[in-house]
This record gives C-alpha cells, sequence and structure tokens, in this order.
C-alpha cells in the first residue's frame, strides 16, 4: 500500500473493474483511436490527487459514458485494480499504483481514485503503464 | 537589383528564404555572392524545404489545441494556456531548425494540466514524449521496451541538452 494514502483510505478489491471515459479524438489527433498518455495526468494545476475512474460494480460502462459531462462520442476503456496494482515500468520496478474509493460520502457513486506513492503525482513511467493497460480494453457498444 | 551579400547577411536571407525566392530568382537579380553565402544559402533553402513537409500543419494543429475549452476531457482538464501554446510552437520550431529532416511527431496533444505534448512512436515497443512544462522548459520519456529502458528528464529549449532528445525522436521513430 501507498505511503501517501490517507489512512483511512478505502482500498478497492483486486476483482473490481474500473472505467475511464476517454474524450474522443479530435482530428488533430494522429492517428486515429490513439490512447495517449496525456489522458492518464493528473491536473496539477487544480492539485489532483488521484486520477478518476469508476467502479463497475457500482456504474456500467454505459452509465459512465452518457453522464452528463461527458463529451459527445467519448469512450470507455477498462482494467482491473489488481493490473493496476501490478504494473511495471520499462525497467520492470513496481509503480506501487492504488486505487481507493472517492465517492465523495456517496455523493459520487462508483468514483475511485488511482494513486500513485508521490502524493499529487503520477510520474510520467505510471502515466505510461495505464496508457499501455487501459488500451488492451476498450469497450465499444 | 543588386544586392550585396555579405557579413549580417544571415537574418535577411532566413527571410528570404522563408519566403520561397529561389537560388536562380536570386542570382537573376544580380545578387553578388560568395563561396560561403552559396553554402548558407543552401542551409536554409534546404531547412525550408524539410520544414514546409509536416510544420506549418502541425503548428495550425497547435493552434487548434488552444482553442479546447476547460474540461475538454470531461474531467476537469485546463484549457491550454498562451504561455504553453507558445512554448510548444517555439519548441517544435526549434527541433526542426536544429535537425534537418525531423520525424513528425505521432501526435499532438493537450494535457490536463494546460500544457502541450508531442509522441513520437507509432508502436508501443519504442515511444517518446515530450511536454512543454515552462516557456523554455520541456520534461520527457524515452521508453524502448525490447531494452528494457526507460528515462525521464527534463531539457531547456536551446542548450545541448537538445540534441539527447533530437536522439530519443529519431530512435523512437525507428531512424536509428
Amino acid at each position: 500500500m501507498s505511503d501517501v494514502l490517507p489512512e483511512n483510505a478505502d482500498r478497492l478489491s483486486d476483482d473490481e473493474i474500473v472505467y475511464r471515459r476517454v474524450p474522443p479524438e479530435p482530428p488533430f489527433h494522429t492517428p486515429k483511436d490513439w490512447l495517449t498518455t496525456a489522458n492518464f495526468d493528473l491536473n496539477s494545476r487544480q492539485n489532483e490527487l488521484g486520477l478518476s475512474v469508476y467502479c463497475a460494480s457500482v456504474k456500467s460502462a454505459q452509465e459512465v459514458l452518457m453522464s452528463p459531462e461527458a463529451i459527445p462520442n467519448s469512450f470507455i476503456v477498462s482494467a482491473s485494480v489488481e493490473e493496476i496494482r501490478q504494473l511495471k515500468n520499462g525497467k520492470g520496478e513496481p509503480l506501487h499504483l492504488d486505487v481507493i474509493v472517492a465517492d465523495d460520502g456517496g455523493k459520487n457513486p462508483g468514483h475511485a481514485e488511482i494513486r500513485g506513492p508521490i502524493q499529487g503525482r503520477l510520474s510520467r513511467a505510471s502515466r505510461k503503464a495505464l496508457r499501455d493497460l487501459f488500451a488492451r480494453r476498450r469497450i465499444d457498444f | 537589383m543588386a544586392r550585396k551579400m555579405g557579413a549580417g547577411a544571415m537574418t535577411e536571407l532566413a527571410t528570404i528564404t522563408d519566403e520561397c525566392v529561389s537560388f536562380i530568382e536570386y542570382r537573376q537579380a544580380g545578387a553578388t555572392i560568395s563561396e560561403n553565402d552559396y553554402e548558407t544559402i543552401d542551409y536554409h533553402l534546404r531547412r525550408s524545404r524539410s520544414q514546409s513537409k509536416w510544420l506549418p500543419e502541425l503548428l495550425r494543429e497547435i493552434d487548434r489545441l488552444a482553442r479546447l475549452a476547460a474540461g475538454w476531457d470531461s474531467y476537469g482538464a485546463d484549457p491550454p494556456s498562451p504561455d504553453m501554446i507558445l512554448a510548444a510552437r517555439k519548441l517544435i520550431e526549434h527541433l526542426t531548425e536544429s535537425y534537418l529532416g525531423l520525424p513528425r511527431p505521432t501526435v499532438v496533444t493537450a494535457t490536463r494540466s494546460g500544457s502541450i505534448q508531442f509522441e513520437w512512436g507509432s508502436d508501443h515497443d519504442r515511444y517518446f514524449e515530450l511536454e512543454c512544462v515552462s516557456p523554455e522548459t520541456a520534461e520527457y520519456l524515452f521508453s524502448e521496451r525490447g531494452l528494457r529502458l526507460e528515462i525521464e528528464g527534463s531539457t531547456q529549449f536551446k542548450t545541448e541538452q537538445i540534441d539527447k532528445v533530437i536522439g530519443f525522436i529519431l530512435r523512437a521513430s525507428r531512424r536509428i
């Protein structure tokens, strides 16, 4: 478990599947359907602590896709929590990523966050590993 | 109109070649050109030709990214800041000037923190990303799965460190 997780962090079980919405590639994204590491970056200006995902056991992929804030024509990618926890960098070293519940006291059901070992930061290696993992499982409707 | 080429003409040459005035037209205009000037003109013409292939289109793409609205990713991403748009333009122009025939980035994208990122490498074996993080600085990641190699770093735009960046770009693009 990461040292920077809150003490009362509610960690998701390994077998949970999480979804992340990806905005449609605008025409200037080349090649088409390319998932970029920028989709897995934290917004440092807004002091984000983790990367938003949704638990499949609470929200379906379709619900995530149809939520009011979604950009039309977005798509969904997914990964299991176990896979995320086991991610390694390109040198084969563990990245120590974790996934915790972040449902804002029940106001945002199913919401969770991928956290790195450094508070408020996902290293470039982590972003790339996440991109490579999520890219394997794109959900089409 | 006769024009004498000599010391101090470098800036003028760059402007002339950018406007696509050809070497022949230059001579027809009665220019007095030394051997060194020939080399300089040739260099600028080659640079101009090299850039013309994809740089203007890429710069337009960067300008289009500048128009992204806040929340463009549906998770609260910031729009690219004017500073970072300018930095991205400067960075890619500097790279193309530093290496003739620089491979075109595979992807140019906004980042969630309001910057611009370039990526090279169309497979997942070799990959290089370069993100502007300040008006003069970029951070990068180079990865080569086959060699279990992954290098993160940062570079100032206009230093010899940029040569290392060009090396990574060529490697990710399978030019070396």
